[in-house]
This record gives C-alpha cells, structure tokens and sequence, in this order.
C-alpha cells in the first residue's frame, strides 16, 4: 500500500526512478511451503528423506530448523533455497504467494556452511569482487562502493575492511588474517550485496567459539529487526543466548516436522518430555528428538501435526495473494533477469582482477617458478658452458636441449596442488550461479601463460647464452617460442590430468607415469629409428618429441661438426643418424602449438563439465 | 548367542576357570552391556539420578561425611520421600554390582587424592613494537584438592589457562614460578606421575589399519610392565574393553576420522583413546577436552564412560569448554578460570548458590556452564586471538628450552609479586590472623548484600567486576576451606600408596611389536602393493619391448647406455615420491607416541626401516629381471650369469638409496606439500650430474665436486661398467673410419664416459653407504622432533 502511494504521488522524475529500483529490491518477501517431500534413489531402492513438511516464514522473523544428524536439515534448506538438482522433490514453495521464477535467485542468499574464500583478498575486495558480478550493470562505482560501506558496517567488520582474509595457501605458507566467527560474517557480507528478502544459512555458528557465535547471531538479529529480512537458519547445539535469539523454532527428526511455532518447550512438555531445571532448552529439544527417534514416534507426532501446518501455510499464502496481485500490477512490463546479472566480458574483467591479485600476493605462484627456473637455468649454463660443435660438443648439445624439454614438463608439477585447490572455491562459487565458467577459465589462464611464458624465458634464456648455442637471434626467438610452447603443453596437460583426477595424490601418480612415457618416446633415449614398428604411434603423439625434432633443426641444420677430416658429416646427417629428420622446423611448431591449443580446450571442457557439485 | 559362544571361548582360552565362574562372568557382561544400552538414549531424567547417585555414592564409598552433606541428604529425603526411597533401591544395586565387579577385576591398584597448592606460571612475551620480552603471568595462585572417585572440571573461555594447568599438573609443562603437587599427600615429581597416572590429548592419532583390539593388545604390550604375563595383559584388554563399553566394535577396524578407511565413529576412537591410557592401571586420569568435536549424544556417552571410571575409584581431571546440562550435571567438582585466576572453585552443584551469593543468578532455562562462562568471557575478539597466538609462541619456547636445560625452571625475571608464608609457625599469631579473617570476611559479607541488589541485571562481567570476583574468592568459605585442607595436606607426610618401580619392554620386544604392526598395516592394504608390482611389471616390459634384444652394432652402444640410465631413473622417482606422501602420516603416530614414552626412538625407526627394505627388494627385482632378459643386457660367450645378479644388485642399491632419500625428505619437511616440491628438484639435481647427460670430464672446474655427491653417478657407473666391460662391438664396412670401428671396444666406452672399469664394487660400497647415510641422518631428524615434543625434568 505504501509502495501504492508513493508511485501514484510521484512524478517521473530520474531521482524517483532510483528509489524506486531500490526499494523493488527491498521488498519484504514472506516464504511459504505446502507438503515438502523429497526422496532420492539408492542402489535401485527409495529412500525418503523428508516428507510433510509445511509452514511459513514471514519477513522480519529468524527462524531455526533443528534436529540431529540425519534429521533433513540441510536438505529441506537446499530445497527452500532451489539449488536441489538432484532426487524427486513434492510440494510448493510460494514466494508471496507466488510460484519461484528466474528472479528468485536475486532475491535469496544462501550462505554455505564451509566458508569459501580467498586467503590472499582482504574483505573489501571480497565482497567488491561479488558486488561487480552480482549487482546490475546499471550501478554506478559510487553506489557499489556505498552498498560495501553498508554492509561492513552491518556486519560489524568496518575496522577489519582492508585486512587479508587469511588462510593456509597452496605450498604450504600459512598467510595470518580474520578469526574463524569474522571469516563466517565475511561469507554471509557476500550474501548481501543484492539485498536479499530472504537470507538462509547452512550452520551460522558451526566451529566457532562463543565470542564468535554470537557475534554473527547478533548480526542476522539485525538482518530481521531493522531490515526486514527473512532469515532462516540449520542450526544443530546452540547455546542458550543463541536460543533466546530465533523468533520460531522448526524441529525435524527423520524427515518428519515435529514442531513449528515459538513455545518449543510447552509442546515437547505436553507430548511427555518433562524439562529439567537448568537445562538449556536447544539441550532439552535435541534430546527429547533423539528420544522421539529412538522411540520411532517421528510420524506419529508429525501426521498429527501436519494437517494443521498445512492449513497455516494454505491460510498464509493466500493472504498474501492478495499483496502480490498490487505487486504484479507494479511490476507489469518488468523483463526476466538472465540466469547471470552481468555479460561473458564484464565476469572476465571482474575475474581477472581477482585472479592478478591472488596471483600477486601468493609467493607459489610467480616467485617459487621464477627462482626455481633462475636456478636450474644457471646450473644448465654451468654444466654446458661453451659447447663446441665437435663430436662431443654434438652429443652435449643434443642432452642440453632434450633436458630443457624434459624440465618444460616437470615444471608443471607445481600447478596441479594450485588448480585443485582453486577448483574447491570455483565449484563453491559456480553453485551459487555467480559467473560462468568460461571467463572464470580465461581469467584464470591468461596469469597461467603469463607464469609459463616467464619460466620458459628464464630458464631458456640462461642456458641458451651459457651453453653457446647458435648465436642467430632468429634460431634464438625460435627456441624460445619452442620452449614457451613446450611448457604451455605441459602446463595444461598437467592440468587435464588433475581435473579428471579427484585427488593430489592421483594426480603427481599419473603425471609421473605420463611423463616418463612421454621421456622415453621423445627421441633421446631410443632413437625413432630403433623403435619397433607397433611402438611407432607413441612418438607421433608426444609432443616432447615434436619440441626435441624442432629444437635439434634450430641448432644443428646449416652447421658442419668438426670432426679433423675433410668429408665431415654436417649437421642434417646429425639429424638423420638419430632419426629426427622427418619435418621441418616450422612445421613442428605448428604441431606443438596444436598440442598447446588442444590441451588447453580439454582443460575447459574437463573442468565445465566434471567434478559438478551434487547437491 | 554367538557372542555368548565368544565369551565362552574367550574365558576358557583366558582363565581357565570353572563353569560357576564363567556364568557370572557371562552374567555381569551382560548387565554391562545393558548398562551402556540403557545409558546410549540419554533421557532428560538420568541427569536427576546421576545427581542423587552421587550422593548416594558419597555416603557408601567414604563413611565419614561431613555434616553439611547429610544435611543435604535429609533435605533431599523430606522433599521426595517415596522417589527417593525407589531412586535409593535402584542406586543401591547399581553401586553394589559395582564394588563386586571392582573387587573381581580391578584395573588399578591405588586411589590416590590429588592436590595442588600455589600453582604460578609466567611465559615470556614480546610486546608489539618492542623487542624487550616482558613476563605476564599466565596462572594466579591456583589450588585445589582432588579426591579419589570424582571427576574434577576445569572450565572457562579461551585464553583463561585450562590447556596451560592441566599440562603443570600432568607435568607435561614445566612451572615457570612457583607451585607443588601432591599424589596422597606426597610431593609428586615426573617420574612417580608418570606410574600412577595418565593423560588423554585431545587429538585421536590411532593407526588407521588396525582394529581396537589389536590397537589395544599393541599399546598393552608395550606399555604395562614387563614382568606382567602376556595373558594377563590380554586379559586386561578385555576387561577395558568391557569396561568402556568398546565390545561392539572391538574387532572393527579404528579407520581415519575422514573415512577413507571407514571405521569406528568418532566417539568410538575417543574412547579407544582414553582406553589406551588405562592399560596402566592409572589412578588419576587428565584429559584435554574430552568432549572436543564430538556431538551431544556421543559427547554424552564418552562423559559417561569417564564417570563409570570415576565411580570405580579413580580420579577423573578433564579441561571441558562448553559442556551440555547433563554433562555439567556429572561433573563432582568444578574450577573456574578467568584470566589465569580462581573464579570458583568447589563444589559443582553448589556453584550456582555461590554466584547467587554475588548477586549473579541464572535464570532456570539456562545450562548453568554457559551461565558461568558469559560470566567470565570479558575478552573482544581480536584482542582474543592475539593473546592465544602470544600464548602459543612463548609455550613453546618454553618447552624448547625446559627440555634442553633439562632442570627446574631457571631464574624468574621480574617478579612483581612476592608470594609469602600465609601461616606462621607461633600459636598466637595464628589466633590472631584467624581474627583478623573473620572481621574481613564479616565486612565482605556486608558489601555483597549491598552490591548484589544492584547488580542483578547485569549479564557479563566487567573488568573491574571480574576483578572483584577474583578478590573475593580467596576470602570466601570455600577458598578458606581449600587453603586449609592443603595446609594440612603438606604438613602430613602420609604414604598410603605403593607404587613399584617397574621396568617396561626391552628393545627387542618393543622392536618385534613395532614390526607386527608393520606387518598387518602391509597385510591390510595389499592393493598398495599390487599397484607397485604392476607398475614394477608394467616398467619392465615398456622397457624391454623399446629396448628389445640388443645386438652388438655401433647403435646399440647409445641404446644400452639408454637402457641403464632409464631403468635406474624409473626405479627411483617413484621410490622417492611414494614415501613423500605416505611417511608424514606415519610420523604424526611416532611423535604422539613417543611424547607418552610408549617405545623408543630407535625400534621404531628399525622396524619401520626394516618394512621399507623388504619391499624395495622385491619390486626393483621383478622389474631388474625383466629388463635384462628382454633387452639382451649381456652378451657373453660363457653366458655367464654373474652379470645377471650384478645387475640386480644395482638396482636394489638404487631403489633403497632413493627410498632412504625419501623418507629423510618426508621427515624433515613441515608437510607434504613442501615435500613435493623439494624431492623432484633433488632428484633431477643428482641425475644431472650422474654423467649420462654431462660427459664427467667436462665438469667446469667450480663443479666439480659436484659428481662426487651425486648418487647417480655411482649406480649409472657400476651399471654401465657391469653392461660394457670386455665386451667386443661390430660394424660394418661402410661404418668403419680409417680401417677401424668408431666402438670397438666396451672399455673405451666407459672410460669415453668418464667412469673407470674397476670401480664396480666401490659404487656398490658407497651406495651401501648412502643408504646408511641417509637412514641415520633420518634417525637423528626423528630423534630430535621427538626430543622438542617430548617434556620431561
């Protein structure tokens, strides 16, 4: 009615346009759901997992769902929140008395109970980084930067804004930032960029001391007192303050609702729980479920009490009807939100940013790669300064150049503890439908190639000029190319493996196996020639060895090796004695560049399409 | 009925005992089993019976009561007459059946009263910005007295000093300041604790592979003396077992707490843990945390199990942060910490009437633990996390250096408190102070009857409040009694317990012990070993079908040297990155173990040593005898097998050495990442200087120590020495220059590579030497993380 009003005074001014966009996303939203079933098939048998389950939650109210381990818990707020994708789901969700739609999304937050976040951001980053993706293009950098200052302020992290969120970084160095209870509210400060109606949180206070507890309990008290907002929360042992603190307590036990209102105590009393003196009444619920399940009395209580939720929840939404029609007629001509609030490219930008400072601030990824290729490079130089072209020089220079290929792949190694550790806050991310994977993948490996193309550089750099190789700068440029290429192939080739692997452990084992194969065939060890014919297809495939052929061209074709005769052999027969002389240079090139090419699109596709989370 | 067939069996096989024994025993086994079944649902009323049972138990176990507890007791009795009449029955058999069953198979000897008096501790710590390290002093006057039977908590927020007193009185912790301890009046040092007590951490560091009986009879062995017959100690596995109710699960592997080997649940391994510590026959018990991690209902059984214990007459001490009503409701005894001062301290049911008497009160729907601890918690919360990391820095410094002076505690710098005699000797100064007490405390009385109607509202302490508080408690009744009690505990010199100086397993037991563990952690995972050999097979065969039946031309001279610098290099890396990733688990259980003193250092390290060897014999030897018949390693006229063995032989060496490199690796590195990132750039670093790479005699002079280090070299000389010595090559007329075959000879190769023909079994020596080498550095590496952890005077 109010909103009513203001329209019908107002006049179409820009300012009036503004407000009223801010308050659409303000609006107080009341959830209501009818006769909640969900079950799931396990090894061709049914399982039931929640069954009956109705009520209401209006805006303003923090509302608890309680029960012990196995009770539905998470289920049914997964369900509450639409992100359940998996199993059969009966029932309604009524938004205001209305089916959910595309704009839900924006609408409801869901906080997760592990926090997910980047130990090398500090908090305003973060929650600028979800207020770039998640609020509309129409927003102007002063009123995101506004909306940030609100939120810190609300959840009580103002004066931690610009500190590092802290964490154990892949590689092992333990970077010092927020508590375990600021890290929560930084999580639940994220899901409220939008201005969500509904918030619903997955264990608010799991592994948190007291302090921190109810430091973030006391901010969701201020989520529904001042801004309206409806919360709804799994919690599994609070303490009594924590308790004193929910406007309604939902009890499940087995999948059944045994409870909903705001007089627990009165009903487990009545239904024969007598409550001990000084007892904490969570305690005193938590048992009496424990009891009720043991008992088996679940669907004796709830059949009793579900017909009545039910009336509510039918009496609640059809009151609300009523509202929603004037929303209808409010929002008439309003167009569907895409499944993303923002564009491929305007993601990417966002990404990017995100990927640079992390890769900046964490000393595993550009520093450890850099040092380590500066040291081997100059032990290579060292050991293969001033190489001449006799034969010895020859048999030198073919070792030095297979042993740069060779470290092109078992550089690599570094990257796999790196990816799978950032796939967990990608996949966390992707479920909440922040960005697509696409821009997430680019962002990610455009730092990737730039790491790859730095250690080639070094490490090529160094021995090339230690080792004298030939001194042409375009035999240099190429052998850097082939390097960088080499090392990108490798690179992603790694990555592949760890994205179909589920483990660090099975990754290093299967990279190692890989790489010894790919060793072995490259032309070294065995030349081509002395291979066995069923063996031949192992070399075509390996891309070590196109990179040894190509470098082996730059170094010894147009050369004559100084054997103290007059009919030397020149550098072609070189070639030809081990068996290397089957394609020109530059067409090796383009094959390495094709392997390079080709792994990194599997790469995308592996991680598009693999390791989804179930939910 | 099958477990009653299992019983039976178990007792003849045990006792021997006649028909009549084994039915009762048969009987109270059962009723045990009953016991924990009935106490698994947890109703809300067995709180109300574990409160009257202990009052019950108060008046059989120790006759003479004070006058304030039979009052209580009447008071009880006219209030509920004929429920306490029925609740009297009840509790009446249960502590009957208890005293038989304790009389029958008791596992421990003494009841010992715990006290400590005066307990000070300081740590040294930096200030922000400065360098000068100030003391602060972590713990303030603490006492109290522990009697046999009862179950002692220690409570308060972070940071209040729980963690840091229960160590002092495990004696984990050297007091840095002042205090002593009593066991039954006698002051009590490390070596005495050490027979008579135990102490339970709070992490649960159990072998995986192992079921809780094996896990049991394992720690059994090693830990009760060594003069016990090995029946008796199985015996007392199973009478632990009975008692902490572990039967259903006792022969279900112990698993990893995040189920990659599914196992016991986590309550189940809490009480496996706390099993472990009673295999002594400890009269005191101290836990850190008992309940941490666990949920209500588990945390509910694993107290419960801990107040059988107490009930049986041992002493129960736990640290416990946020307990549940009915687990409060078990406690006997309660200490109360705030900033490193006594709170509260005595009994826990009467807490809540001594903060009452305060002017704080609790309303009847609050757990009475939450109550105190919002009490107490006055910190903000980065103001928390920065004393906890100050704690935890300057602790361990401490320990460091308690450990290498190996002493007391050294001088105390900066002392601003001078802890003087409370008591003199006279007799009229006695009179005198104890007039003085009673004007102070009248005067006390009268400010708490004025301030506690003003602060009745008030939730949290303040500063100055808690401040009060811990004025106030050294004045009040329950403080001056405490005072009292441990006066006349250390003027009494009573020895009313024995202890006899025992002495544990010999080194070749524990060393045997040690090696069956090894043995059934193998046992239990044979599809690591499968993998391996399949890999050892698959390396083999790869190799050999490359390299398959070498002839004697010019182009196999470069094959061949192929052939040993690939197969040595494929049967190290994985030698060394398989230990990488499986030896830190092993060696978190090897320091937990080591801080109880369970084994030593050095059968340990034996037996696991021993483990590693036999298996990295077999695989390089499958692999070794693959490769040299594919790859026509020798071609001799005699066909001699001689080289065949050599061959063999080296690759052993060459499996151990990396096996032994790794295994330093892993014990050297903080975590395996680490470790995963140094290894492969060690490895590469020696093959590079093995000299198939670089000719040897090209080594720039400043390198040239290098090769000399590098155990590559030693195993691709011996090989190559082994694969060409006097071996004769061929070419054909278009190949020759001059008349002559560029390789003639198998010698002029080897010396072409720099490597020298006689020097095959120096290689073989000094590789044995690596292996060595690298054991005994691994060794001290061990030796040493065990020593820093490991707190003794």
């Amino acid at each position: 009615m109010d909103q009513v009003s203001i329209e019908m005074s107002s006049t179409p001014r820009p300012t009036m346009v503004k407000s009223k966009s801010q308050l659409s996303l303000r609006r107080s939203l009341t959830i209501t759901f009818k006769d909640l079933a969900y079950s799931v098939t396990v090894k061709k048998k049914k399982m039931q997992i929640l069954k009956g389950v109705s009520g209401t939650v209006t805006p303003g109210e923090l509302v608890a769902v309680f029960g012990p381990s196995g009770s539905g818990k998470t289920t049914l707020l997964d369900i509450l929140a639409n992100r359940k994708e998996s199993g059969e789901i009966s029932g309604a969700v009524l938004i205001n008395g209305n089916e959910i739609d595309d704009d839900y999304k924006r609408l409801c937050s869901y906080v997760v109970q592990e926090d997910v976040l980047l130990p090398t951001i500090t908090v305003r980053e973060t929650l600028r980084f979800y207020a770039d993706l998640k609020l509309p293009k129409s927003w102007t950098e002063k009123e995101k930067h506004e909306r940030i200052e609100q939120i810190l302020e609300q959840i009580g992290l103002s004066h931690r804004a610009d500190a590092k969120i802290g964490g154990v970084l892949p590689g092992g160095i333990v970077l010092r930032g927020l508590s375990g209870g600021e890290k929560r509210r930084v999580s639940i400060g994220c899901g409220l960029v939008t201005s969500p109606s509904i918030v619903l949180l997955d264990e608010p206070t799991s592994g948190l001391d007291t302090t921190s507890a109810m430091a973030v309990m006391k901010t969701l008290v201020e989520l529904t007192q001042q801004k309206s907002v409806t919360v709804i929360c799994t919690i599994h042992q609070p303490r009594s303050e924590i308790f004193k603190l929910f406007t309604k307590i939902m009890v499940l036990a087995e999948g059944r609702l045994v409870y909903y209102g705001n007089r627990p105590v009165e009903h487990f009393t009545e239904i024969g729980f007598p409550f001990p003196d000084q007892t904490n009444p969570a305690d005193y619920i938590l048992d009496a479920v424990t009891t009720i399940k043991e008992e088996g009395r679940a669907d004796e209580i709830a059949d009793r009490l579900q017909s009545s939720y039910l009336d509510q929840a039918n009496q609640e939404s059809s009151s609300t009807l009523t509202q929603s029609q004037l929303g209808i007629i409010n929002a008439s001509g309003k167009r569907k939100i895409n499944a993303y609030n923002n564009g491929l490219f305007t993601q990417f930008l966002v990404l990017w940013k995100r990927t640079g400072l992390d890769f900046i601030r964490n000393p595993s990824n550009c520093l450890v790669r850099f040092a380590v290729a500066v040291f081997v490079g100059l032990l290579f130089g060292a050991c293969f300064s001033g190489l001449g072209m006799d034969e010895k020089g020859v048999q030198s220079r073919s070792a030095v150049l297979f042993y740069l290929v060779i470290n092109m792949i078992l550089q690599p190694f570094a990257s796999i503890s790196l990816f799978i550790s950032k796939r967990t806050l990608f996949n966390a991310e992707r479920a909440s439908k922040l960005y697509h994977t696409l821009p997430y993948y680019l962002a990610l490996m455009f730092f990737e190639i730039l790491a790859c193309i730095g250690t080639a550089f070094i490490l090529g750099t160094i021995t090339y000029w230690f080792a004298d190789l030939n001194p042409g700068a375009d035999k240099y440029f190429f052998a850097m190319a082939i390097l960088t290429l080499a090392h990108l192939a490798g690179d992603f080739f790694m990555l592949i493996i760890s994205c179909i692997t589920v483990q660090v452990d099975t990754s290093f084992a299967v990279g190692a196996g890989v790489a010894t194969i790919y060793q072995l065939f490259a032309g070294f060890f065995v030349p081509i020639n002395a291979l066995p014919k069923s063996f031949e297809w192992l070399h075509w495939c390996n891309f070590v060895y196109y990179s040894f052929e190509a470098l082996m061209h730059n170094e010894f074709v147009g050369e004559t090796v100084n054997c103290g005769q007059l009919a030397c052999p020149t550098g072609r027969d070189v070639l030809i004695n081990l068996g290397l002389n089957n394609r020109g240079k530059g067409i090796n090139l383009i094959i390495v560049s094709s392997f390079a090419f080709a792994f990194f699109t599997m790469v995308f596709l592996c991680l598009h399409y693999f390791h989804r989370e179930k939910r | 009925m099958d477990s009653n067939n299992n019983n039976n069996n178990e007792n003849e096989a045990f006792s021997g005992a006649s028909e009549s024994s084994e039915f009762r025993k048969i009987v109270e086994e059962n009723e045990n089993e009953r016991e924990f079944e009935q106490s698994n649902p947890s109703p809300p009323e067995y709180s109300n019976y574990e409160n009257k049972d202990d009052g019950i138990n108060l008046e059989t176990i120790n006759p003479n009561i004070s006058l304030d507890n039979n009052n209580n007791n009447n008071q009880n009795n006219q209030n509920n007459q004929n429920n306490n009449n029925n609740n009297n029955n009840q509790n009446n058999n249960i502590i009957n059946n208890l005293n038989k069953k304790n009389k029958k198979r008791s596992t421990f000897k003494n009841r010992i009263d715990f006290s400590f008096k005066d307990i000070n501790h300081y740590v040294q710590i930096t200030e922000k910005g400065k360098k000068k390290k100030i003391s602060k002093q972590i713990l303030t006057n603490i006492n109290g007295h522990i009697e046999s039977g009862t179950i002692f908590a220690i409570m308060g927020p972070s940071g209040a000093g729980k963690t840091t007193l229960l160590d002092i009185l495990a004696h984990r912790l050297n007091i840095n300041g002042s205090g002593t301890m009593y066991l039954n009046g006698n002051k009590s040092d490390f070596n005495i604790f050490k027979k008579l007590c135990g102490y339970v951490t709070q992490s649960d560091s159990l072998m995986p592979s192992l079921t809780v009986r094996e896990t049991l009879n394992f720690y059994a062995q090693l830990k009760m003396p060594r003069d016990v017959p090995l029946k008796e100690k199985l015996q007392r596995v199973q009478d632990i077992i009975d008692e902490m109710g572990l039967n259903r699960c006792a022969d279900t592997l112990v698993g990893t707490a995040d189920n990659k080997i599914r196992g016991i649940s986590g309550g189940e391994r809490r009480r496996v843990t706390i099993s472990i510590e009673l295999l002594t026959g400890p009269s005191v018990i101290l836990l850190d945390e008992p309940t941490s991690g666990l949920d209500a209902s588990t945390s509910f059984y694993v107290m419960s199990a801990l107040k059988k214990l107490a009930k049986s007459g041992r002493t129960i001490i736990c640290t416990i942060h946020q307990p549940r009503s009915n687990i409060y409701d078990m406690f006997d005894n309660l200490l109360l910490l705030g900033d490193g001062n006594t709170i509260y301290y005595g009994k826990a049911n009467k807490a809540l009437e001594y903060f009452n008497a305060n002017g704080y009160h609790c309303s009847e729907k609050t757990n009475p633990a939450d109550f105190f601890l919002d009490l107490i918690n006055t910190q903000v919360e980065d103001q928390a996390d920065s004393d906890d990391d100050d704690y935890n820095d300057e602790e361990e410094e401490i320990g460091g250096g308690g450990g290498g002076s190996g002493g007391g505690a050294g001088g105390i710098e900066d002392i601003g408190i001078s802890i003087s005699p409370t008591m003199n000797g006279s007799a009229v100064d006695n009179i005198k102070n104890n007039e003085l007490k009673q004007q102070q405390q009248q005067q006390q009385q009268q400010q708490q009857s004025t301030d506690g109607r003003a602060r009745r509202r008030i939730k949290k302490l303040t500063k100055e409040e808690m401040v009060i508080l811990k004025k106030e408690y050294p004045n009040s009744e329950q403080g001056l009694r405490v005072n009292e009690t441990l006066d006349n505990i250390s003027k009494e010199n009573r020895t009313d317990f024995k202890y006899e100086k025992t002495r544990g397993p010999n080194f070749l037991t524990q060393f045997s012990l040690l090696l069956g563990r090894e043995v059934t952690n193998a046992k239990r995972h044979p599809m690591a070993f499968k993998v391996n050999l399949i890999q050892a097979i698959f390396q083999g065969l790869l190799c050999g079908i490359v390299y398959y039946q070498l002839g004697l031309g010019q182009s196999s001279v470069q094959s061949r040297t192929g052939v040993v610098a690939f197969i040595i290099m494929g049967v190290s890396f994985p030698a060394v990155m398989s230990t990488i990733h499986v030896f830190p688990d092993v060696i978190t259980i090897f320091l937990k173990d080591r801080a109880s003193g369970v084994y030593d250092t050095l059968p340990f390290f034996l037996a696991k040593s021993f483990m590693d060897a036999c298996i990295a014999v077999l695989l390089p030897m499958v692999t070794a005898t693959i490769v040299y018949w594919m790859t026509n390693q020798r071609v001799d006229p005699f066909y001699s097998a001689a080289p065949f063995f050599r061959f063999v032989l080296m690759l052993v060496l060459a499996s151990q050495t990396c096996l032994s490199l790794g295994v330093l690796i892993s014990s050297s590195v903080p975590n395996v990442q680490v470790g995963t990132a140094v290894a492969p750039l060690i490895v590469i670093l020696f093959f590079l200087f093995s000299g198939f790479f670089i000719n040897l005699n090209d080594v720039p002079g400043w390198l040239v120590w290098f090769p000399y280090i590098s155990f590559f070299r030693y195993m691709i000389e011996a090989a190559v020495i082994n694969a060409f010595k006097d071996v004769h090559f061929t070419c054909t007329d278009s190949q020759k220059i001059g008349g002559v075959c560029p390789v003639q000879y198998g010698n002029n190769v080897i010396e072409n590579m720099g490597y020298d023909i006689d020097h095959f079994w120096r290689n073989v020596w000094i590789l044995v030497l690596y292996i060595i080498g690298f054991r005994v550095l691994t060794f001290l590496v061990l030796k040493l993380k065990s020593r820093n952890k490991f707190k003794q005077e």
